[in-house]
């Protein structure tokens, strides 16, 4: 599928904008045959950001759509890193190479 | 809780366990392989470092940490006990000593370490680090800045944690604690789950928590700062810490040395070694609690056993608990005999004696006034109430009697030492250990004994080569002896040296103008001169002894006690001194007789017997100052003539008593005027100004309200023996 398909998180992925954040994965992945991520833009990510990840990882599961990080921004690899998820959340793998880490 | 008793609590148990570890290393020197004596070394160290850290006596810690440590290696057998280690392990006791002697001279408590003592632990632990491996298989390396208790883990602990619903409104970050965590150790592995049953819209709120971790966590640090590190997320969390195998061998090695008397439950024993958490715990109990309740209803007996939920609940693996019920069960028949034996305070226990000493005078007054008021059937009430005060003095004063061993022990370090560094070689052999006297005498004695020993050593036993050549044994001995005889205790030294040189003895006493050079003195009385102020015999003084001020400091010191020194020597076999002491120093069966005005009081320990001085079938006078009974010919003193007090109105006619007192070989009488009977006598010291009266040993009341003197046997047995009777010192 093409890039456009792709939904691009700005911003804070926190407690504070989960309620949002929710509902615009809710509304992108409703249906959707792949579900691509770009995290480029977020700037910050909590415990409930993460769950968010993990939530709609298994939403995409649920319907057999695809899942895939595209991109992430620093706070987030930072994340990612520390519960060594980047696979589990099929980080693009270009950017997973940079992230070595012993498991 | 006062801390300042806690402290002194604590400088006491480090004493006690000091000795125990001496024992123990003397007994590993004749025989590095006994376990007992290994386990009583490595639990001193042991106890000490956790008791000390309790206090936050971090020097002693370190310190014997690192003891302690290397002990576990001995006992284990990856490490032999050499005779440089032993020695070396002696000196680590002493510092240990040193540093609890710091401890105890620093009000505060938080005073920095003296450099000399920084350095002098510094330097006897890299000895102890630098032993040479004696065997192939020996792992001496010691990690010195390990500042945790716990071994590197060479495995991983594994973490569980399950946040509850509420964990972000509650302000939460599930992650904050994982990051914490990452920088005590390596996060080696770590799964996420999001354990929701459905992802329906509808039952997924984004602002509850569902987040699980399961972490493989590696890491040196103990379970109580891992667990630290959830601390806070207790209410929100459920939070399961295992150890790594390592550490759980660790907890099992731990709860087999986990000094006993510090058991209270299993719980708290598996807190103190670190094996569980005190929320985990709490945890535990609470489970145990619910449970018990449920079961109430149906099956009252069986209420969980609190290992099964610790392990239920993943806070532990099973052999720790195990093993933690063995130590619990080994610990509750140990407590058992503990419990036995209670610490008192030693000026309560005075408090106690003074209190019994007034009832015993108050019962004698009460006796006196009965028979005054004439009151007969009251009799038999005062004799009952006599023979209850009579027990109440004899087990208040035998609270304070301890065996002397515990106090003799000590000596065998003295020898070793004071032997190794004069080249020698002696055996102290120790007997009548058993033997048991007031505490008070017991810790007055040993600094006479003490130096009574060091002379024994320093000047009795020669060197190996010299015995050798005399046709004697090279190992030299010193025999020590404790026993009880007529109310007093015996304590002999006896050692199979050099002797007492009498001659010598004399010229020196000449020469320094202690006796006149025609005075005509007996063997005895040459040798008592080394007795005398100012004299030693030993043309070269040692570091340990002969500077020529220790034997007069000892006689007074045993004099003060109303005790006696003897001495006999035998040049070239050797020489034995005798010290006689009072059993105690407050109370005694006393035995009153009346002389002129007044009334004395012999002790009745030492009163042999009683005859009528007339009674001329046994008796004979011969002059003035000796009588002859049933053969034997006796010096006699006649209480009247010493004291200057003959009552003028008593009929010159009228008969005398002889009271024929001994004391240690000696025996001799004293005329007194009425036998008056025995009598519970409570020793009452006398005042600065009779300080200098002899013959006379203290004052007590009488139940009449009189003073009467008790008298000093062996002061008068000196009186008795020469021909000038005084009764004051010029």
């Amino acid at each position: 599928m093409s890039a456009e398909s792709a939904l691009v998180l700005e911003g804070e992925m926190t407690i504070y904008t989960a309620a949002a954040i929710r509902t615009q994965l809710q509304d992108y992945v409703t249906g959707r045959q792949q579900c691509i991520l770009d995290l480029t833009a977020v700037s910050e990510i909590d415990s409930a950001g993460l769950q968010l990840l993990l939530w709609v990882r298994r939403v995409a599961a649920e319907q057999r759509a695809d899942f895939q990080l595209r991109s992430i921004s620093p706070a987030v690899a930072q994340v990612l890193e520390l519960l060594q998820l980047e696979q589990g959340l099929n980080l693009n793998a270009s950017y997973a190479t940079g992230q070595q880490h012993e498991s | 809780m006062n801390l300042d008793s806690a402290r002194q609590a604590f400088i006491e148990e480090v004493a006690e366990l000091l000795q125990t570890m001496e024992d123990a290393l003397l007994t590993l020197e004749q025989n590095p392989a006994d376990p007992e004596s290994l386990n009583d070394v490595f639990r001193a160290m042991h106890t000490i470092k956790g008791t000390g850290g309790v206090f936050g006596y971090t020097p002693v810690v370190d310190f014997t940490h690192t003891v302690e440590t290397l002990m576990d290696q001995v006992r284990s057998g990856q490490m032999t006990l050499t005779k440089p280690l032993i020695e070396t392990l002696f000196e680590c006791r002493d510092h240990t000593s040193a540093l609890i002697d710091f401890i105890a001279a620093d009000a505060t408590g938080d005073a920095p370490l003296s450099p000399d003592l920084q350095r002098a632990g510094d330097a006897l632990l890299a000895r102890l680090g630098h032993e040479p491996p004696p065997t192939p298989t020996a792992v001496p390396v010691l990690n010195f800045d390990a500042p945790t208790y716990l071994p590197e883990a060479n495995d991983l602990w594994m973490i569980s944690l399950e946040f509850k619903a509420d964990a972000f409104r509650h302000g939460m970050d599930p992650l904050s604690f994982l990051r914490y965590l990452s920088s005590l150790g390596d996060l080696v592995h770590v799964v996420t789950l999001l354990p929701i049953a459905s992802i329906d819209s509808e039952h997924f709120d984004p602002e509850s928590c569902y987040l699980s971790f399961g972490i493989a966590f590696r890491s040196d640090a103990d379970k109580r700062t891992i667990a630290g590190v959830f601390e806070f997320a207790d209410e929100d969390c459920e939070i399961r810490i295992l150890e790594p195998d390592s550490a759980h061998n660790r907890y099992i090695d731990l709860l087999e040395a986990t000094p006993h008397d510090q058991i209270n439950c299993m719980g708290d024993l598996l807190v103190s070694i670190g094996a569980i958490t005190p929320f985990e715990l709490a945890r535990a109990l609470k489970i145990q609690e619910e449970t018990g309740q449920l079961l109430d209803g149906s099956e009252p007996a069986a209420k969980r056993r609190l290992g099964e939920i610790l392990v239920e609940q993943g806070s532990i693996k099973s052999g720790v608990v195990e093993q933690a019920v063995k130590t619990q069960e080994t610990a509750r028949g140990k407590r058992q005999e503990d419990n036995r034996i209670i610490r008192v305070d030693a000026q309560r226990l005075g408090h106690l004696i003074d209190l019994v000493g007034e009832l015993v005078t108050s019962s004698a007054a009460i006796r006196v006034m009965v028979k005054r008021a004439g009151i007969d059937n009251m009799n038999e009430v005062v004799d009952g109430v006599d023979y209850l005060v009579s027990e109440i003095r004899d087990n208040a004063l035998q609270l304070r009697m301890v065996a002397i061993g515990e106090s003799l022990s000590r000596f065998r370090r003295v020898v070793r030492d004071a032997s190794q560094e004069l080249g020698k070689l002696i055996d102290l052999v120790i007997t009548g250990g058993e033997t048991e006297l007031d505490k008070t005498v017991v810790e007055k004695i040993i600094d006479p004994l003490t130096h009574l020993i060091r002379n024994a050593v320093d000047h009795g036993i020669e060197e190996p080569m010299v015995r050798q050549k005399a046709g004697k044994l090279t190992t030299g001995t010193i025999h020590l002896n404790a026993y009880h005889d007529s109310g007093h205790i015996v304590i002999e030294i006896e050692d199979d040296g050099a002797g007492l040189d009498a001659a010598r003895i004399r010229a020196k006493a000449e020469a320094k103008g202690l006796i006149k050079p025609e005075e005509v003195l007996t063997r005895e009385e040459t040798l008592r001169l080394i007795f005398a102020p100012g004299l030693s015999t030993k043309e070269q003084a040692t570091s340990l002894s002969g500077r020529g001020v220790g034997m007069d400091v000892v006689r007074r010191n045993i004099e003060a006690l109303r005790g006696t020194v003897e001495l006999d020597s035998t040049l070239g076999v050797g020489t034995k001194i005798t010290i006689i002491l009072p059993l105690t120093l407050a109370i005694i069966e006393g035995f009153l007789v009346g002389a002129g005005r007044d009334q004395y009081v012999i002790p009745l320990s030492q009163v042999a017997e009683c005859v009528e001085m007339n009674a001329t079938a046994t008796l004979k006078q011969h002059g003035e100052h000796y009588i002859n009974l049933r053969g034997e010919v006796l010096p006699f003193i006649r209480l009247t003539d010493l004291f200057h007090n003959a009552d003028w109105h008593r009929a010159t006619n009228q008969r005398e008593s002889l009271v024929v007192v001994r004391f240690g070989h000696h025996k001799m009488g004293l005329v007194v005027d009425t036998l008056l009977g025995e009598l519970q006598t409570v020793i009452k010291p006398l005042g600065k100004l009779f300080e200098r009266l002899r013959g006379v040993a203290g004052a007590t009341i009488l139940g009449t309200g009189d003073i009467a003197l008790i008298l000093d046997v062996a002061e008068l047995a000196a009186i008795g023996q020469t021909p000038h009777q005084v009764t004051v010192k010029h």
